[in-house]
């Protein structure tokens, strides 16, 4: 695939970026251990959707 | 559910599960600022039909100029994957300031949950060498994603759910899809 037809590539100029992860709340001892007897192997907060945000300054040429 | 395991092939195919997928919210520019608010999906299967992702293969990848790109799709169609645990209490999408309904794992509706009797959820249950614990499709969230950007996320692909049974998850999500909300008919008193 070349550079050109692929609309997702990303070359183009950030010149500054800040990504914010929404933090999840805190959760109760209880249920933290639930889920880890539950899933054994994965964390589970990262299995949950999350919402990213990013800021970049646009470059005018 | 069986699921089987292949190597990442040069196409996306239908039943294929990617992690970490991203659902682009909005994109507004203020004052020169760009700002763009995602959603990371941890896990999505594709719903798509083959035979579609198949055509579109071959006319973005020709090995002679196609003739026309009449069967080039603009998008791939898709829905998440969350932890069925998470879905029993109702905190799979907590993280998105979302609280979902509770649906009790020892009571009826939970069982109909696993026996893929909700027309709304599908139950999947992965072979143990997979590190993903068993998981409900949610039909109500599917989402599109761009081919490309699809295509460039081999490293993120998890497994492929075989034939039949992806036919199976995409039967039913068309026929959620197509379901028909009917009006609340009011009933009258008789008295």
């Amino acid at each position: 695939m070349d550079k050109e037809s692929d609309i997702f590539y990303e070359e183009y100029a950030i010149e500054s970026s800040t990504d914010t992860v929404s933090k999840p709340p805190k959760k109760k001892e209880e249920e933290k251990q639930q889920n880890q007897t539950v899933s054994g192997q994965i964390d589970y907060d990262k299995s949950k959707p999350h919402r990213v945000t990013i800021k970049a300054r646009e470059i005018k040429q | 559910m069986k699921v089987k395991i292949r190597k990442p092939s040069a196409r996306i195919s239908q039943g294929d599960i990617y992690r970490d997928v991203e659902f682009v919210e909005y994109v507004v520019e203020k004052k020169g600022i760009i700002e763009v608010s995602k959603i990371i999906f941890p896990f999505v299967i594709v719903l798509t039909q083959d035979c579609d992702l198949e055509q579109d293969y071959k006319i973005r990848y020709p090995k002679t100029p196609p003739q026309t790109k009449d069967k080039l799709i603009l998008s791939v169609l898709v829905a998440p994957i969350y932890n069925v645990e998470h879905v029993y209490s109702g905190e799979h999408l907590d993280q998105l300031g979302m609280n979902m309904r509770l649906i009790p794992r020892k009571h009826t509706e939970g069982n109909f949950l696993v026996d893929n009797k909700l027309p709304r959820y599908h139950y999947l249950d992965f072979p143990s060498g997979l590190q993903i614990a068993p998981s409900v499709i949610d039909f109500k969230h599917y989402f599109s994603v761009n081919v490309n950007y699809l295509k460039r996320k081999n490293s993120d692909f998890v497994c492929q759910v075989s034939p039949l049974f992806r036919e199976d998850i995409s039967q039913r999500f068309a026929s959620y899809l197509a379901r028909i909300g009917l009006p609340e008919i009011e009933k009258k008193s008789t008295s």
